[in-house]
């Protein structure tokens, strides 16, 4: 052992056997009494008392790397993530605050993990106001949009709060990844090249649910149908591991926590009916030979849906103890009930355009004023007799 | 401490080792990543080790590189333990 290790150890025994001394009063008042009275022992002890007060405690630094021959690491999920708050008045001194109120509301609700995304992309970000826009394609309003090739986003200048959200959830979720050349948006996939791209219509869906819940504005009113989708998606998944799938960009994920209900082409159908309804659902004066099309995605999506929530009610109930058969099927009926209301069919009219032409489904309202669908007992095209 | 974490290390023949972080920073000046960490604290002599992390990379570990570095380091794992030491107070003698 080198000198000053030797030193060392000998003072990190002096400390252990000064703070034994508490506990032996009588040999305290023996030192007070003949030691201490003399100077010289007085200057020693007070010169090992200040060193000693200063080595906080016996450490030996490695300067190697150790270990040597390191292939991984794995660190907790809060080294992982640098929270530090960035100064959001250097970012936009008009939305400073709604930035800084948006950041608690993630670290209240999300996991350290989760923020990856959002601590990157916020320190670069770009915020712009514009002008009203129309979209002259769909005939409808656009109030925000995040462009994250260039990190940029624009919102109204007196935009709702809601809004700014729904944009910062996106930016919150985004991870562009040059080596590969795909963007990862929420549940959405898309190329550079735009060659393939999956996932948009549950995207804007679920950041439109999100921003609604955290901005608690209730008049917020963007993308119902594939809100109201991603809503129900996230009763058979799961509100925890939805949102970090969402954050994390993570769309494989997604699907594969459906799989455990439902195989992986009907779940690529529903992804794909979703952004189908998503691109032509408000084109009605633009697409009119696309009616029944849509029709037909959204009654197979909600098919999609109700399918696998009875599937996960079913694993839930299986170890619940009912009375009677009776018991179980009205058990059953008033949580797909109560889960169809969450998905609240809201084109109505679109529904009863397709009963009056084919006469193959029935509608029925039930006492919570919702809304579902039952293919009847007999062949389809004949009429609703009774 | 950092609340009794620990973290693990895969080295390349297979191996897997468990430490305890002391502590883990970020430095503004370098714009690197730092943690300290131990395999033997409840020890006489406390074993310290230092490395750079990336945390958007679990396969990056690297040594410190820089005596202005190490110093740093020693600065705070010394306010670390200074705030867990026992003092004696000095009116008993």
């Amino acid at each position: 052992m080198d000198s000053n290790n030797l030193v060392i150890n000998l003072i990190h025994d002096y400390k252990r056997y000064r703070d034994s001394l508490q506990e032996e009063p009588r040999l305290i008042a023996f030192v007070k009494k003949h030691l201490l009275p003399n100077i010289h022992v007085m200057t020693i002890f007070y010169i090992m008392d200040y060193v000693a007060d200063r080595i906080a405690d016996v450490a030996f630094y490695y300067r190697d790397l150790t270990p040597r021959k390191v292939a991984k690491v794995k660190l907790p999920p809060e080294l992982k993530v640098e929270c530090i708050e960035p100064d959001y008045t250097q970012i936009s001194a008009n939305y400073a605050k709604v930035l800084a109120t948006f950041a608690e509301i993630l670290h209240t609700n999300f996991k350290p993990e989760d923020l990856k995304y959002f601590y990157r992309n916020i320190k670069n970000i770009s915020i712009q106001t514009m002008a009203k826009e129309n979209n002259p394609t769909t005939n409808s309003f656009i109030s925000g949009y995040y462009v994250c090739n260039t990190n940029e986003m624009f919102v109204l200048e007196n935009g709702a709060i809601s809004t700014f959200y729904h944009e910062l959830f996106h930016l919150a979720s985004t991870y562009v990844d040059e080596a590969n050349g795909t963007i990862y948006i929420g549940f959405k996939q898309q190329s550079h090249s735009l060659k393939y791209e999956l996932g948009q219509g549950l995207t804007e869906g679920y950041t439109s649910y999100l921003a609604k819940k955290y901005s608690k504005d209730t008049n917020y009113c963007s993308y119902e149908f594939e809100s109201d989708v991603a809503a129900a998606l996230e009763k058979i998944i799961g509100v925890e591991e939805m949102q970090s799938l969402y954050m994390q960009g993570n769309l494989k994920g997604l699907i594969m926590a459906l799989n455990q209900y439902d195989s992986i082409p009907h779940i690529m159908q529903f992804l794909q009916l979703l952004d189908f309804y998503n691109d032509y659902n408000d084109t009605n004066m633009m697409y009119p030979h696309l009616e029944d099309n849509l029709i037909q995605s959204y009654l197979l999506i909600i098919n999609f849906l109700t399918r696998n929530y009875v599937l996960k009610l079913k694993n839930q109930v299986s170890s619940m103890n009912f009375s009677t058969p009776e018991d179980y099927e009205e058990f059953l009926l008033r949580q797909l009930i109560s889960f169809i209301g969450a998905s609240k069919i809201t084109d109505y009219k679109l529904i009863n355009k397709y009963l009056k032409k084919h006469l193959a489904y029935r509608l029925y309202r039930d006492e919570h004023n919702c809304f579902y669908i039952e293919q009847p007992l007999f062949h389809k095209g004949g009429r609703n007799g009774k | 401490m950092a609340n009794n974490q620990y973290f693990e290390i895969i080295t390349t023949d297979g191996k897997t080792l468990k430490y305890q972080i002391i502590t883990a920073f970020k430095l503004a000046s370098t714009g690197k990543y730092y943690i300290v960490f131990t395999d033997n604290l409840e020890q006489k002599t406390i074993n310290i080790y230092a490395a750079n992390y990336d945390p958007d990379d679990d396969t990056k570990f690297e040594s410190i590189q820089t005596e202005a570095e190490w110093q740093i380091i020693k600065d705070q794992v010394n306010k670390i333990f200074q705030k867990t030491h026992i003092n004696l107070k000095k009116e008993n003698f």
